[in-house]
């Protein structure tokens, strides 16, 4: 349209023209008309020169600053293989898989081979933020689901981590991806095909080639069909990297001029890389694939210098018609392609003959899907792009490459998202009250000696992105804050011991606004006097609001802000029963103190973070704090086993082998709206949350809901028993488990147990005869003692 | 403006392509690759192939260390050993590791290195007690002292490495100004010193 409305108006310029000249000849019309040609060339050279500089400047301001919008990489942790690391060849699998490794063969850099309980792997190099790790020839034989031998070659070693797995990526906004290639680390053999396919006078033309234009029109007149382009790597560079895909001839030229610019300013090298990483390749929803780094990913699961000749003939292939020659859509159309390719090759003379053919015959040996690991594992992902957002800014984020190590242990991920989906369906069919799929719930999975978070769930459906519960249902605590009542109560041995009597009788509190606040237990029972310990192992509501107001609201508040708590907190009396609200998230903080024996670590998600080259940028060190002194929270921990053996937690042992000793504390809310339980063992922390979204009561509490969610996780895990370092200052007396009040000690010598005190102000010692255990008499009041 | 534009290109480009397709067409099996792609052996390419004995019968294998057991058990386990130097191989490398970046200057390394060897030995008095002391020469004197208060509640049979914590936290201490503090501390540990 617009050519030929300017071709109209060119013709009648010109007749304009030749109607001045019949009019007016002679000297004086001739000169005038020499102005005007002159005039106009001075104008068109002006102005073409005017946009010459423009795109000058622009091009190569563009090429020199450019940042490859390459997304965050986010890593689980890196397993770490020793001999004794507790592993079955199943999980060595599913690592492997996660991490991209393919069974079979080892003749290639990432791929393995098992043989009975040995695996050979041909271990990828790959580089840590501390270094890198170099590729290994490794074997890992198993036995008795732990590592037994680890060797490199013939060589034993002591220790290799895998590779970690790719979880998730921080894409830009319009769904570029790549994974970024250095030229260096590009295969010759790579360059040899694609120059031989798309650009065989790359290294002498100057931009663009007439010779190759008019070369791809034989070759697709011969053809009948377009078998090649005649744009040089240059002119593909330029329409990928500056233009909008529109077919016009003024894009054309254009694309041509900023081809010539690019190769007098840069060198070959310069942009050859340049098209490596920028040439479109493939989609995947929303998700461009860019660059042959990433192609080798996404089609094969491997890395560029991985593959065979015939693979990377048919990714060069792919160029030509990212969609038309999917080969996961049409892949007889990509075998031709790649075949076409290969057989250039040989008459290049790049190959033999007999090489070409050889590799004609292989099949594409594309996935079936690309390597998965987008989304598996958003309720975690969320939780470091929350911790990546007070760090970083959200555009680096997005573009610069980041990649970020985090603590993900996807093992006990998938543990505890099948805990949690499996009870969930079990608990609604046991209940006339929920609907199915009526349930919610969430869990978070720590490592209580460094205060890593393992796993993350947000949901019962673990795959779903949207409302994240374990970091956003905020819910009262109910009795999960009872530990905290205790351990400020424990902290003033001179007052309390774990079997001082505390009255679980009634009360009748008024608040600041006048209103009457009159708890009940949760059996309705009073149970009179018991011996401290009891009232938290069977969660008895009055002994601890008792026990609570004797020691002090705002002390109470105190103790749980040391544990960890960062919300602001309410100072009513009702607080005691846990009418404070939190996320489970919040809640593992706290436990995660108690767990690490009064060391307060926050809770960590990322390791480090290095940028696109593998230069560490940030880590997060473990850091620590004594929140809590050694004695009182080793007190706290030896009632919160007792919680297990014969408190509201017991139900547990239905699952848990009885020798593994655990702590933990379950948690009611008003009406059976929310069910918690939260508890450890030597080295995992597991906080789990059951409630509605709706927030309409479940007909659940701690005990019949989260435990048996709790339980069935950690029946699944190898873990240790929570036998904490006994602190200097906490001896043990015999002391009598029934009758435990100040009266009765040293008067029952059956069955008597062993009881930690802070030393000084245990029970005197009494004496029994039987079983020679020694008993109680009676307790020293600090007074005692000289 | 944009169809005289057009014009020019076309006559720069005509102009500038003879003198791309003047020079003579080169051989293919010339085909340029840059000096830095060429510097590459065809080994780094194609790692060599594996050993892997055919048959399951093929496989004979010393065992190496064999762990200790990992099987849920109440007793309590010796946590220190008296000498404070731990057995587990894997912790070994990771201390060496740990010490050669200390050397090298690298402290954050070492420190990696050491949490490494924690999450394999989470009650290792003697790798919290060196973590303690790699945040002393960084200069995080709060978490030398805390670290080395969380390495004594491990080392409560271990009376050389107790005093070594504290004579951290009299150094952080010191450090700190407070002078008082320093010394208590520096008592306690001599009076661990002294059988």
């Amino acid at each position: 349209m617009a050519p030929r409305r300017a071709r109209r108006r060119k013709r009648a310029r010109k007749s304009r023209l030749r109607n001045v000249f019949r009019r007016k000849t002679g000297a004086y019309g001739r000169s005038r008309w020499r102005v005007v040609i002159a005039s106009t060339l001075v104008a068109a050279v002006l102005t073409f020169g005017g946009y010459l500089f423009w795109l000058n400047n622009n091009v190569t301001r563009q090429f020199e600053g450019r940042r490859w919008q390459v997304p965050a990489r986010i890593y689980s942790r890196p397993l770490e293989l020793y001999p004794g690391a507790a592993l079955t060849p199943e999980e060595l699998i599913a690592e492997l898989d996660a991490a991209g490794y393919q069974p079979g063969s080892v003749r290639r850099a990432g791929g393995y081979v098992r043989r009975g309980n040995t695996f050979f792997i041909n271990l990828r190099g790959f580089r840590f933020w501390d270094g890198d790790d170099p590729p290994r020839q490794l074997s890992v034989t198993l036995a008795g689901g732990q590592v037994r031998r680890l060797a490199d070659g013939a060589r034993l070693i002591p220790l290799v981590r895998l590779q970690p797995a790719l979880v998730g990526r921080i894409y830009p906004g319009h769904g570029e991806d790549r994974i970024l290639l250095r030229l260096s680390d590009v295969p010759p053999l790579f360059i040899k095909v694609l120059l031989t396919v798309e650009d065989r006078g790359f290294y002498r033309h100057s931009g663009i080639s007439i010779r190759s234009m008019l070369r791809a029109l034989m070759a697709n007149i011969r053809a009948r069909q377009t078998v090649q382009g005649g744009s040089t790597i240059t002119q593909q560079l330029a329409k990928n990297f500056y233009l909008t895909p529109e077919r016009t001839i003024t894009r054309k030229l254009n694309e041509a001029l900023i081809a010539l610019l690019l190769e007098f300013h840069f060198e070959k090298g310069e942009i050859l890389e340049a098209y490596l990483n920028e040439v479109y390749v493939g989609q995947q929803g929303p998700r461009a694939v860019h660059g042959f780094g990433l192609a080798a990913h996404f089609f094969f699961g491997r890395r560029l210098e991985e593959l065979e000749l015939a693979e990377m003939a048919l990714l060069v292939a792919l160029v030509r018609g990212p969609s038309y020659y999917n080969p996961r859509l049409h892949p007889r159309r990509a075998k031709q392609r790649r075949d076409l390719a290969l057989d250039m090759m040989a008459e290049q003379g790049v190959v033999s003959k007999e090489k070409a053919e050889e590799q004609k015959s292989r099949p594409l040996g594309v996935l079936d899907e690309a390597p998965k690991g987008e989304a598996r594992y958003p309720a975690f992902l969320d939780l470091v792009r929350r911790q990546l957002r007070r760090d970083y800014r959200d555009q680096d984020l997005r573009s610069a490459g980041l990649q970020i190590f985090t603590t993900l242990d996807p093992m006990l991920q998938r543990r505890a998202e099948s805990a949690l989906s499996a009870r969930v369906r079990q608990l609604e069919l046991g209940s006339a009250r929920l609907g199915p799929g009526a349930l919610q719930g969430a869990v978070v999975l720590t490592r209580s000696s460094t205060a890593e978070v393992l796993a993350v769930v947000g949901g019962r459906k673990p795959r779903e992105a949207g409302f994240n519960r374990a970091l956003d249902a905020v819910r009262p605590i109910g009795s999960l804050v009872k530990p905290a009542v205790y351990l400020a109560a424990l902290e003033q041995p001179g007052r309390y011991s774990l079997v001082t009597p505390i009255d679980d009788a009634p009360v009748r509190l008024e608040d600041e606004r006048g209103k009457i606040w009159a708890p009940q237990n949760y059996d309705d029972q009073l149970h009179g006097s018991v011996p401290l310990y009891m009232g938290l192992a069977n969660s008895y509501n009055l002994a601890t609001v008792n026990l609570g107001m004797e020691v002090g609201v705002p002390r109470v508040a105190e103790t749980l802000e040391r544990l960890g708590v960062i919300r602001p907190l309410p100072r009513y009396p009702s607080m005691l029963l846990g009418a404070i609200e939190l996320s489970p998230l919040e809640v593992t903080q706290i436990y995660q103190t108690i767990a690490a024996q009064g060391f307060r670590t926050p809770l960590r998600a990322i390791r480090e973070i290095t940028n696109a080259n593998g230069d560490p940028l940030t880590r997060y060190p473990l850091s620590v704090t004594q929140s809590i002194a050694p004695g009182p929270v080793y007190l706290l921990g030896h009632a919160l086993t007792e919680v297990m053996r014969s408190g509201t937690g017991r139900g547990a042992y239905r699952r848990l082998p009885e020798k593994l000793v655990a702590a933990g504390k379950t948690g009611t809310t008003d009406e059976l709206r929310d069910s918690w339980f939260a508890g450890f063992t030597e080295e995992l922390l597991a906080v789990v949350w059951l409630g509605r979204d709706d927030n309409k009561p479940t007909g659940l509490s701690g005990t019949t809901g989260a435990l048996e969610v709790w339980s069935h996780l950690m029946s699944g895990i190898r873990t240790r028993s929570f036998v904490p370092p006994v602190p200097d200052n906490v001896v043990f007396s015999w002391v009598d488990p029934v009758k435990m009040g100040v009266d009765s000690f040293g008067f029952g010598c059956r069955n008597a147990r062993r009881v930690p005190f802070i030393r000084g102000f245990q029970p005197r010692d009494g004496s029994c005869g039987e079983n020679g255990a020694r008993v109680p008499a009676s307790p020293i009041s600090p007074s005692d003692r000289r | 403006m944009h169809f005289y534009r057009t014009i020019v290109v076309t006559a720069i480009i005509a102009l500038t392509s003879g003198c791309a397709s003047s020079r003579p067409p080169a051989p293919v099996d010339e085909l340029g690759v840059p000096a830095e792609v060429q510097t590459r052996t065809p080994g780094q390419m194609t790692p060599s192939p594996m050993e892997v004995p055919s048959s399951e019968e093929a496989v004979t294998i010393p065992l190496g260390y064999s762990g200790p057991p990992t099987d849920s058990d109440a007793s309590p386990r010796p946590v220190p050993r008296g000498n404070g130097a731990p057995a587990n191989p894997a912790v070994v490398a990771l201390l060496n590791d740990a010490n050669l970046a200390m050397q090298n200057g690298r402290d954050d390394r070492a420190a990696a290195s050491l949490e490494r060897a924690l999450s394999i030995e989470p009650r290792n008095a003697w790798l919290w007690h060196r973590l303690a002391g790699t945040r002393l020469k960084q200069g995080d004197l709060d978490q030398a002292a805390a670290l080395a208060a969380k390495s004594n509640s491990f080392a409560s049979s271990d009376r050389k490495l107790q005093a070594a914590n504290w004579r951290i936290i009299a150094d952080v201490h010191r450090r700190q100004g407070e002078f008082d503090a320093a010394q208590s501390a520096e008592q306690r540990a001599t009076r661990l010193e002294t059988p």
